[in-house]
């Protein structure tokens, strides 16, 4: 009897199921300390329900975490979108320089991408981008609030992502002085006056102490110049079919909670610093960033799918706009 | 005549009524200077001397609310004011580390529905030490005005509760990045508290002035001087601290190296955590704040430890790890000793 209820015991305990364990690499500026790797801490969690044991590795080099990535260390990674652009052109594209005016289109744009019927463009290659969050529009900070206008950056000093393509011919277009910059020193030239502009989003504005380069003259435009995003690539070959599906699905589902606090910070920023545009400055900058973006598609940096899909969602929300006669994306 | 009489009642009774209640008045006014000053003069310094961060956090939390509304009939307090919400909020951050391992125990179990469920009481938590700290780092503002730009004209009293706001604002900030931003807390206080700590003296505090500015420096090392090791600075800090006994530029050390992912930094970071306590006793003025300390850097290992292995680290083994194999001693051969003789 007793040889009976030891049989049933260790026949009927509960086993572990064996999980594959991965590892996904997080890059958050402040490191396991970070709001993202806090994210990624709950999307592990929904990941064991996918039948994947995720380990997580924080990264504040976001350089370090992509070549980790290349060199299959990591077998996913969240990075920014600019830097996910080696792995999916399509997705990548979703960060085109003044191709996302509102969070709405932001919000659509995300649905759409992570919708099954979109799961063809998720993968290139060997890669598979497994999910989309936003970050926020990414806005022109100048020291002096005259720059409000193309003309009036023409030989001035911009912070430039060095590594962003589309940022370095943005630059050279307006005729202003790229000076390269990273996420971690940008905010030491802007405050110091080295450069006379730097572009960076709303969640960059008070732990960097941007209002000290701003001073008493500076503003901040109120201008999408691009829509920042975080984007999660996969080694695809090492994740269970439809494990990519799921995690789309549910990384989209974050997207208001990730954009209550893009509003809070949007909300922490000084009022009296946001210099509005006059409607034909606003046309004059969107017609230039059109010009930049068809050259950068015709040079094969940007996706034309994506951003045909782009503008037809802005035209959805602006059908009058001349883009949406013209029909040149 | 009755009239009279009547009135004549009627205004004595209220006489009489506004005396007691005026009465009433001073006698609450006066408990809560004799309060206040009691807190500032003995309970707070006696706190400090404690060795048990347990009771000081029962304490703080059962006694803030009720001394601080001594604000109503006196002055708003901030100075104990400092003090016991920076304690409360770090009470409330020991029960988000407690939910944290219980987060990863059920993670490592692979039951999702209880690593949820942990997950958001975790973020309760630091939520709930957001506000605390945050409040800490107000009233140390109210009393000496915004950290970063001039320094106060500080008494070596003062200098304590000035180093604690801005601890607690510090802390405010990494509290509330883990509660998901829910308690709004303005993220530029870190830069201004590290460099209002920059207003007192190094060696008198420490080396958390050192800790806190070599920090910032590991997170965006162009802001460091040229030639400047942000991680040797950490160091020397750490070292200038287990000589006062107050490790609590230790605790900075631990949570920059944990926050980089810098695993051998920071394993060895708490290894001499572990070696300093059994050299260096606590500074009996402030073992709190060195209790403190321990307590956060054995929070992060509990949780490498809960990580690796599923339980917290091993009774009073600070400093060790799962994966170090035990030293045997090779100076004796059993064959020998065994042998004829």
């Amino acid at each position: 009897m007793r040889g009976l209820l030891l049989w049933l015991c260790i026949c009927c305990s509960p086993a572990l199921a064996e999980l594959p364990q991965r590892v996904l690499c997080v890059f958050d500026p402040l490191g396991a300390q970070g709001g993202l790797f806090g994210m990624a801490k709950d999307y592990r969690t929904q990941a064991l329900d996918w039948g994947v044991d995720l380990q997580l590795r924080a990264y504040s080099d976001e350089k370090i975490a992509s070549d980790d990535f290349k060199a299959g260390q990591c077998d996913a990674v969240v990075l920014t979108g600019a830097r996910a652009r080696p792995f999916n052109r399509f997705t990548a594209t979703v960060e085109a320089i003044g191709a996302v005016p509102s969070e709405q289109v932001m919000q659509q744009l995300v649905q759409l991408v992570s919708s099954p019927k979109a799961a063809k463009y998720m993968v290139e290659g060997r890669y598979e981008v497994m999910g989309i969050l936003p970050a926020g529009p990414i806005y022109l900070f100048v020291r002096d609030r005259q720059l409000d206008s193309v003309e009036a950056l023409s030989g001035k000093r911009i912070a430039t992502i060095d590594y962003d393509q589309p940022s370095k011919r943005l630059v050279n277009h307006v005729g202003a002085s790229v000076v390269p910059a990273n996420s971690a020193n940008f905010s030491g030239m802007f405050n110091n006056g080295n450069v006379d502009a730097a572009y960076a989003p709303a969640l960059a504005y008070k732990p960097l102490e941007l209002y000290k380069g701003l001073g008493d003259k500076g503003g901040i435009i109120r201008f999408n110049l691009a829509y920042l995003d975080f984007q999660l690539v996969a080694h695809k070959e090492r994740f269970p079919a439809g494990f990519g599906d799921q995690s789309r699905r549910s990384l989209a589902a974050q997207f208001e909670r990730v954009a209550r606090t893009i509003a809070a910070d949007t909300a922490a920023i000084d009022e009296h610093y946001w210099i509005d545009l006059s409607a034909e400055a606003e046309q004059e900058y969107q017609t230039m960033l059109r010009q930049i973006r068809m050259q950068l598609r015709d040079e094969g940096v940007y996706h034309a799918s994506m951003l045909t899909l782009m503008r037809k969602l802005r035209c959805r929300q602006q059908p009058a706009a001349a883009e949406c006669v013209d029909k040149l994306e | 005549m009755s009239s009279y009489v009547a009135s004549l009642a009627r205004l004595s009774a209220a006489v009489i009524a506004a005396m007691l209640m005026s009465g009433c008045s001073t006698v609450y006014q006066t408990t809560g200077w004799f309060a206040y000053d009691y807190t500032e003069s003995y309970a707070i310094p006696f706190t400090m001397r404690s060795d048990d961060a347990n009771m000081v956090c029962d304490q703080s939390q059962a006694l803030a609310e009720t001394l601080l509304s001594f604000s109503d009939v006196t002055y708003e307090a901030h100075l104990p004011a400092i003090s016991l919400y920076m304690m409360s909020g770090n009470c409330a951050e020991a029960d988000a580390h407690e939910h944290a391992l219980a987060y990863q125990r059920a993670f490592n179990a692979q039951q999702s529905a209880q690593a949820k469920d942990a997950r958001i009481l975790e973020k309760r938590g630091y939520a709930l030490a957001a506000k605390r700290q945050f409040k800490a780092y107000q009233h140390m503002v109210a009393e000496f005005g915004e950290p970063g730009a001039n320094c106060p004209d500080l008494s070596d009293d003062e200098e304590l509760y000035w180093v604690l706001g801005l601890l607690a604002g510090v802390q405010a900030v990494m509290s509330d990045l883990r509660a998901e931003g829910s308690v709004m807390v303005p993220k530029d206080i870190a830069m201004k508290s590290v460099r209002g700590m920059q207003c007192v003296d190094n060696q008198r505090w420490w080396g958390l002035p050192q800790a806190v500015q070599a920090s910032v420096w590991v997170m965006l090392p162009d802001h460091a001087p040229d030639g400047i090791d942000p991680w040797q600075q950490l160091k020397q800090a750490s070292a200038l601290a287990a000589d006062a006994g107050v490790r609590m530029a230790h605790a900075v050390e631990v949570t920059i190296a944990d926050s980089r992912g810098e695993q051998t930094r920071l394993r060895e970071a708490i290894q001499r955590h572990a070696q300093s306590l059994k050299q260096q006793p606590a500074n009996p003025q402030y073992q709190l704040m060195d209790i403190m300390a321990q307590r956060q850097i054995l929070a992060v290992s509990d949780r490498l430890w809960t990580e690796a292995t599923g339980s917290r680290t091993p009774f009073a083994q600070l400093g060790t790890f799962w994966d170090e194999q035990p030293s045997i001693s090779t100076d004796f051969d059993i064959d020998e000793l065994l042998g004829a003789e």
